[in-house]
């Protein structure tokens, strides 16, 4: 009887430690399952396709040119044009360069902003350089890394998206501070809408029902 | 005498009878024997080393030629079917595969060419290209995709365009 009341002891002992090691488990998965939110990830991950009528690529210095109806699909952008080189040169120490130079007949529709504020912009420019840099401004072994990531559109651009038309040359966009800057500023259409609504240029006041509507 | 004119005559038309059918039949002969040998030059499984790394890894295979058929096609081209052609990195393994059904290999500058289509990838699978109609040269490593070209690049590069 001892012996039977042992064995169901061991039973049950080995039962719930089996339990808490599952439920241990559980919990542990599902904490590193835990989704990490970054706001300027695509939110559509697919591959990039390029499609053009001929190419020609130079393996040892990574220099890929397409000429002829060039149309790149990206899950960020589309770009249509006649001659794109991609500049990928290998680098040593783990620092980057890619520069892409789009030509001739340049069209580009890219989305800017964080959803679900997205906004959806047509560029239209004879030229237009994307440069990406990751380079490191520390002698080694000491490293402080510094990106860059700019675009250049050159050659009468316009760029339309729902606040109105901007005409600059050249039109560069910082994408790490996402500012947009000229030298040569030629003039912006404001779509009517954005007009005649200030909220434009100035804050819209938002009501707050507490403090308004309550006798002083 | 003409007797004897009218019997040189006879023996000359015997001689052609004779002389002519065995000249086609050696002729045919020949051809047939040429052909075989065409046949028989057919080279199965056919591999190639192009090049190698220079010194101090002087062993290791830069580019390496495969093809399922060889057929020698004279001055120093030969026609590879089920063609693969590999590049590698300086410790072997593998930095891209380009294969073909049909292509092209000429011995004399080391080029690989076909008007045919073809597809290459990276051993990461981050990029696929596919054309129809390629020129490889070995000396620069160069690739020209004459028509249809289509790229494909997968994983980080996609959205490495994100800051």
């Amino acid at each position: 009887m001892k012996y039977f009341h042992l064995v169901c002891l061991i039973v049950v002992a080995v039962a719930l430690a089996l339990k808490a090691q599952t439920s241990s488990t559980s919990l542990l998965v599902e904490t590193n399952t835990a989704p990490v939110v970054r706001t300027n990830v695509p939110t559509e991950i697919r591959p990039t396709e390029i499609n053009s009528r001929a190419a020609q690529f130079y393996m040892k210095s990574n220099v890929f040119v397409y000429v002829g109806d060039v149309h790149v699909d990206n899950p960020q952008m589309q770009l249509w044009c006649e001659r794109l080189t991609l500049e990928a040169p290998k680098l040593e120490h783990g620092e980057k360069f890619n520069r892409g130079t789009a030509e001739t007949n340049v069209v580009i529709d890219f989305v800017t902003g964080t959803a679900p504020n997205l906004t959806t912009n047509h560029a239209v420019s004879d030229k237009a350089v994307y440069t990406s840099i990751i380079t490191n401004i520390l002698p080694l072994p000491a490293q402080l890394w510094q990106t860059s990531s700019i675009v250049v559109l050159t050659g009468n651009p316009v760029v339309t998206n729902n606040q109105g038309v901007t005409r600059m040359d050249p039109i560069i966009w910082d994408r790490i501070a996402d500012v947009i800057s000229s030298t040569n500023f030629k003039g912006m259409d404001i779509n009517p809408q954005q007009t005649n609504n200030n909220s434009t240029f100035f804050e819209t006041p938002t009501a707050k029902p507490g403090k308004a509507g309550a006798p002083k | 005498m003409r007797i004897n004119s009218h019997s040189k005559n006879r023996q000359a038309s015997i001689a052609v009878k004779l002389v002519l059918p065995s000249i086609f039949c050696v002729l045919f002969c020949l051809a047939i024997a040429s052909a075989q040998s065409a046949a028989n030059d057919t080279i199965k499984k056919f591999k190639a080393p192009l090049e190698y790394f220079e010194a101090p890894n002087e062993l290791q295979v830069k580019s390496y030629l495969e093809g399922a058929e060889a057929l020698p096609q004279g001055d120093g081209l030969i026609l590879l079917r089920d063609a693969k052609l590999q590049t590698f990195q300086t410790n072997g393994t593998p930095d891209m595969t380009m294969t073909a059904p049909q292509c092209f290999f000429n011995m004399k500058d080391q080029s690989v060419n076909s008007a045919g289509p073809f597809q290459m990838w990276t051993s990461d699978n981050a990029l696929l290209q596919e054309g129809v109609g390629f020129f490889w040269q070995k000396t620069n490593s160069e690739l020209i995709i004459s028509n249809r070209v289509q790229t494909t690049v997968r994983g980080r590069m996609t959205n490495s365009i994100v800051p």
